[in-house]
């Protein structure tokens, strides 16, 4: 399945990163674990964006930094300081973890710690809590394993094999890998899933650790983001649950597809498409009508899958302007393609790339899916995705029309809403 | 905030943002040799003219590979291909805490990066252990260095001009500071009100090209103690320099401050000690910062003050330096075991106060960052707002 984590990226040197750059960063996805404590290690200035965001966030109570410097560093003492703030710190915290993890910096890869050392001893004094160690290094963002990868792997390799498991198979509960953010349960799929008998399941939605542990319990491991195949390539040879890779689409045979994916690993029927697709047809035309003269700008931070997302609304009638994107999945490349070859003044254009710096626009009307084409082009009307996260399937289409209609009524004071996100990066 | 384990503060703006922070307006090209979060933390949370005025700022997306193998090929390659669309008066190259480890050679760097394309190049060895106000000072120094050298472009203007009028070089003009364009305009009408026009404001509101005046300074007007090194190297070169520290933040202290610089004196006058039953107010901020907060407090009479300062002692003694706290245990037990009775404070360190001790927010971007509003208010506009509530309950 390697190849569905191609990407095709821009020429680049050094990179520009707009005020509006930013997503859900490590820390967030690593505070999906219930009952987890986060202890960040490295130098101080590493920890500032960390602790800020975790501030703006309200999440401050989970996690703290210990804060290396020269000569602990260069004595090579920095293990010893990092156990013992820790042990230190452990029974002042004012809710008891039942996981603590530690987060190392970039400069980690480079010193050779022996983490498995600061484990032993952590244990032995706390021996009733699970020692984890993790890393926030995007110095290896090229890598095989960059930490958005490595974070999943982290936080399901967390998950233990039930003593008492049947065959994987005989359990009726599904569970959606590697978004950060669950599928609402009032689309198709989860509503299909459910008539079926199977529980859905998704690490947001629980509130112990114990809780957690029935994810280790499931017939299926559905992956919605291409981040989280090695997690589930490892959780299928530790675990025995099978994946399908189902990602977020707005192509209606790959939307289809993916269904039938499923519907064969579990052995039930597809479900009946023709009533949500009737609806969007009919809205489709109605958000045509009402973006009549607002032209749409979409970024690849709001969606894996921005050149299927502009053809889907260029079919529906909507014009599209600009996308931004510095890399993209090659999967997108026949949906770029066919979007270009109906329309060749559509511009690709580099956000990162230093020639932007001087590039911000003010485009009249335009509608912006993402906050970093909106920054770039100065857009009112904004739609704040994050990795398409905020449908699934056919609902992602329908939600998607309404959306754009719904904000062309309400333009947004962007600078506030980028500062409210939470997004880093 | 440096040390150990922190609880619930962040740190304090790291070394390499006071840096960049430093050259920002001087139409550069900055450079960041880090993988991403360095310039992520800059850019989201150290620099308040980000958004609406961004600068070239740019990430050397620094790889593990270019690390262990000691690609600095790439770093200078991507910078030169930079040039064809942004043309910088001045590079900066700054380190982060990957290159410390692996003893990147930042001035080498730079020099190789000066002689290919013919741009004034500074490279400065921050590694994210030092703070804003290190980085601040030593990237000034080198700004200053260069200014004062005989090829200096327009230096010989300034050889011509020498014998003209008073000029006056405000050094240390720091926007995580607080002090923004508004600020500096607000300082140039006071000189300009008082008979001098012939100022350089060096890193706010400012070009390269008039950097030359630095060399014919008869004054430097230094606002944070991070401008201290590079006025004494100023005060090296010519004996006769007159320099003088404070950050006014009202008027009238403004009015002070420049009568007393014209009269060749080092800082405002103290006013005269006003004998009466005295409160104790603690105050936390930025040295020069909480000088001129106690000099308010002082005027209003009644009042003695303490001052914390968390910024990076910086070894000048001018302004009357406490040592900095560099652990929040200690900050925490400091704040909660004082008998003050006023606490001028970020809002951050507001869970740290005793029940007793009425609590003034003063947000300070170096700790803060945008959370409590500090990069919408200057320190005049938060003084302001600190006298109408010292009207209120005196």
């Amino acid at each position: 399945m390697s190849h569905e984590l191609d990407v095709t990226v821009m020429p680049a040197c050094l990179t520009y990163m707009t005020p509006a750059r930013g997503g859900w960063s490590v820390v967030r996805r690593a505070l999906l674990l219930p009952e987890s404590y986060l202890f960040f290690i490295g130098m101080p200035a590493c920890m500032r964006h960390i602790i800020l965001s975790s501030l703006e966030l309200g999440v401050q109570d989970r996690l703290s930094f210990i804060a290396l410097n020269d000569a602990n560093l260069a004595t090579g003492g920095y293990e010893d300081t990092v156990v013992e703030e820790i042990a230190n710190a452990i029974p002042r915290l004012g809710t008891k973890p039942r996981v603590v993890r530690m987060f190392f910096t970039c400069m980690d890869d480079l010193l050779g710690t022996d983490h498995a050392s600061i484990i032993d001893r952590l244990h032995e004094q706390f021996p009733e809590l699970i020692f984890t160690v993790s890393h926030m290094n995007p110095i290896r963002a090229d890598s095989p394993v960059p930490p958005p990868i490595a974070i999943l792997c982290d936080l399901f390799g967390l998950l233990e094999k039930p003593a008492d498991m049947a065959e994987p198979g005989s359990e009726k509960r599904v569970n959606f890998i590697a978004n950060n953010i669950a599928v609402p349960r009032e689309d198709l799929i989860c509503r299909w899933l459910a008539d079926h008998g199977y529980a859905v399941q998704h690490i947001a939605e629980f509130k112990t650790f114990d809780e957690f542990q029935r994810m280790a319990r499931a017939s299926l491991n559905i992956v919605v983001q291409p981040l989280g195949l090695r997690a589930a390539g490892e959780m299928e040879k530790r675990l025995g649950i099978p994946f399908r890779y189902c990602p977020y689409s707005y192509a209606e045979t790959e939307i289809e597809a993916n269904f039938k994916k499923i519907a064969e690993a579990l052995a039930i029927d597809p479900p009946d498409f023709g009533e949500i697709r009737a609806r969007i047809a009919s809205e489709a035309k109605e958000t045509a009508v009402k973006l009549a003269g607002f032209p749409v700008v979409i970024d690849y931070a709001a969606t894996y899958r921005p050149f299927s997302m502009a053809l889907f609304l260029q079919r529906s009638g909507i014009a599209i302007r600009e996308i931004y994107a510095s890399e993209w999945l090659t999967s997108e490349d026949t949906a770029r393609e066919a979007l270009l070859a109906a329309d060749p003044t559509i511009k690709i254009i580099d956000p990162s790339a230093p020639a932007r710096i001087g590039d911000r626009k003010a485009v009249p009307n335009v509608v912006a899916i993402g906050f970093e084409a909106a920054y770039l082009t100065g857009a009112r009307f904004v739609l704040p995705y994050c990795a398409d996260e905020f449908a699934y399937g056919y609902d992602a289409q329908l939600r998607l029309l309404r959306d754009l209609r719904d904000a062309v009524d309400a333009p947004i004071d962007l600078e506030r809403a980028v500062k409210e996100s939470g997004y880093t990066v | 905030m440096r040390k150990s384990w922190s609880r619930s503060l962040p740190p304090i703006s790291p070394d390499y943002s006071g840096a960049c922070s430093c050259l920002y307006e001087l139409n550069p090209l900055i450079v960041i040799h880090d993988a991403a979060g360095c310039t992520g933390n800059y850019t989201g949370y150290d620099e308040p003219r980000w958004y609406h005025r961004p600068a070239p700022v740019f990430c050397s997306n620094l790889r593990e590979l270019d690390a262990v193998l000691g690609r600095d090929d790439r770093l200078i390659g991507g910078i030169e291909d930079c040039l064809d669309t942004i043309r910088p008066e001045v590079i900066l190259i700054c380190g982060s805490p990957v290159p410390a480890v692996i003893g990147t050679d930042f001035e080498g760097i730079a020099a190789e990066v000066e002689s290919k394309t013919g741009i004034p190049t500074i490279g400065l060895p921050t590694n994210g252990t030092h703070l804003y106000n290190w980085g601040y000072a030593r990237c000034l120094e080198a700004l200053v260095r260069r200014a004062l050298r005989p090829d200096f472009p327009n230096s010989a203007e300034t050889r011509h001009e020498e014998a003209n009028g008073q000029t006056v070089s405000l050094f240390g003009l720091s926007a995580i500071d607080g002090m923004d364009r508004d600020y500096t305009d607000w300082i140039k009408r006071g000189l300009a009100e008082a008979g001098t026009t012939d100022i350089c404001s060096v890193t706010m509101d400012c070009a390269m090209s008039e950097l030359h005046q630095i060399a014919r300074s008869d004054y430097i007007w230094v606002f944070s103690e991070a401008g201290e090194g590079a006025a004494a190297l100023v005060k090296r070169r010519q004996p006769n320099l007159k320099i003088f520290h404070g950050l006014p933040l009202t008027d009238k202290q403004r009015g002070e401050m420049i009568r007393a610089l014209i009269s060749g004196g080092e800082s405002a006058p103290k006013p005269d000690a006003v004998p009466a039953k005295k409160k104790k107010a603690l105050i936390v901020a930025e040295t020069y910062l909480a000088g001129s907060i106690a000099a308010l407090l002082r005027d209003r009479g009644g009042w003695d003050t303490e001052t914390v300062v968390l910024q990076e002692d910086l070894g000048f003694s001018s302004s009357g330096r406490v040592p900095h706290i560099d652990s929040e245990d200690a900050l925490r037990e400091r704040i909660s075991q004082s008998d003050a009775a006023l606490i001028v404070a970020d809002p951050l360190l507001k869970a740290f106060a005793p029940a007793h001790a009425r609590f003034f927010d003063w947000p300070q971007f170096s700790l803060s960052s945008h959370l409590y509003g500090a990069d919408q208010r200057s320190v005049r506009i938060i003084a302001r707002q600190f006298l109408d509530m010292m009207e209120r309950i005196d």
